[in-house]
């Protein structure tokens, strides 16, 4: 973070405190930014950064009124973020502990072939050719673009509780069809 | 959920806030609270017979001197602990445990002062019932303390908590102090200074994840 960049965060912070929605807003995109930066800086790119920038928000959203205005923004900002990012850590840390890479099974485990695993991608395929076609596209928008809720419906024009209720359906269909051919559930 | 939004849904929840005053100006008010309630609940269980006499002596001046440092010190830590960046010096960090510590020292030194010169100086009453009188002196002051720290958003809660809970059992044993008329050394080592030894490292694991909810994000509805 550089000085400006303090300077104005700790002009948004102060209006923050105060209520002022619009400043609150340019802070949080702000503090967006400086939070990717500083988590790709430290760990790399991972697929739970976003999760640690979110995190990061949510705490200095709740810890906001222990923020004195008299004293400078960095210091503040930062112990919260270095806090929240080594709480991911441990996290990511603990999870890795009771994961086993799949490489790392002892054979026979898992046993799937190539040619097993070409005709499940065939038979979901055949399942997902069943399903309507509303059904079918906010699975595919959802699953495999890995859209959030709110995007698909707003790519799709639908409401995004239209969209939960359709994927909810759509999931419950694949299901049937797929225990239908033999897999277990 | 998007980060974006996230942000769209902090700035709906957006209230005005009040900032907390700093760890000092707060640790002030403490010490107020902690001393009127704490000389209320000594007044009612009354003054030892002998404090006239014995609040002349070294001893009692040096280890009531050496309760007080521990409690304010531990207590103004406590309170920057909860306020995350805050700064803390190693000596302000290590002041109160050293007199918390020192406090104990002292009292082994009389200890084997009195060991030498009397055969009874090892025998040890029980003294369940000032501990039951620390705790009561303290519960306002430590219940006190931990909600304002709890006000805070501390990133290190076991630190907070331990300060604090160092902070209220040394209120506690500074009102035994004052109430228990007992002159064994052994009976203050173990009943007044073991609580105040115990409690932190007791605390601070129990207390700790309750200091840390304001961290948790709430849960995201699911699909």
């Amino acid at each position: 973070m550089t000085p400006a960049q303090e300077h104005e965060l700790t002009l948004l912070m102060t209006a923050s405190q105060k209520g002022d929605g619009p400043a609150y807003d340019a802070l949080l995109r702000g503090l967006q930014a400086v939070v990717s930066l500083y988590v790709r800086r430290r760990v790399g790119v991972t697929p739970w950064a976003e999760d640690v920038v979110q995190d990061v928000l949510f705490s200095i959203h709740r810890a906001r009124h222990t923020w004195n205005p008299q004293r400078p923004f960095a210091p503040w900002f930062y112990a919260v973020l270095q806090s929240r990012l080594v709480d991911a850590i441990r996290v990511r840390k603990r999870i890795g502990m009771w994961e086993e890479p799949m490489d790392a099974l002892p054979p026979g485990v898992w046993s799937e072939s190539a040619e097993a695993v070409t005709i499940a991608r065939a038979d979901l395929a055949e399942a997902m050719r069943q399903l309507s076609p509303a059904q079918r596209l906010v699975i595919e928008r959802l699953k495999l673009a890995e859209l959030s809720v709110k995007q698909v419906a707003h790519e799709t024009g639908m409401t995004e509780s239209n969209v939960k209720v359709i994927a909810h359906r759509g999931y419950a269909a694949l299901r049937r069809l797929l225990l239908g051919t033999g897999y277990d559930d | 959920m998007t980060t974006n939004d996230v942000v769209s849904a902090l700035v709906r929840d957006l209230r005005p806030v009040v900032p907390l005053r700093a760890p000092t100006v707060r640790a002030w008010y403490w010490g107020f609270l902690a001393a009127v309630t704490g000389g209320i609940a000594v007044a009612v269980f009354g003054l030892r017979a002998d404090l006239a006499a014995t609040a002349s002596t070294l001893s009692f001046r040096v280890q009531a001197a050496l309760l007080v440092l521990a409690t304010t010190m531990a207590s103004g830590s406590a309170l920057a602990f909860a306020i995350p960046g805050e700064h803390l010096s190693s000596i302000r960090r290590a002041a109160p445990i050293a007199a918390a510590l020192a406090w104990g020292a002292w009292l082994l030194a009389e200890l084997a002062a009195a060991a030498g010169s009397s055969s009874t100086a090892w025998a040890l009453d029980s003294g369940w019932g000032c501990v039951a009188k620390a705790m009561t002196i303290a519960a306002v002051p430590g219940a006190a303390l931990m909600l304002m720290v709890g006000r805070g958003a501390s990133v290190d809660p076991r630190r907070a908590v331990a300060y604090a809970a160092l902070a209220a059992a040394g209120v506690g044993a500074l009102g035994v102090e004052f109430t228990c008329p007992n002159p064994e050394v052994i009976h203050q080592l173990v009943w007044h200074f073991g609580p105040l030894a115990v409690l932190p490292l007791v605390a601070a694991p129990v207390g700790a994840p309750m200091f840390a909810r304001w961290m948790r994000r709430p849960r995201e509805p699911r699909l």
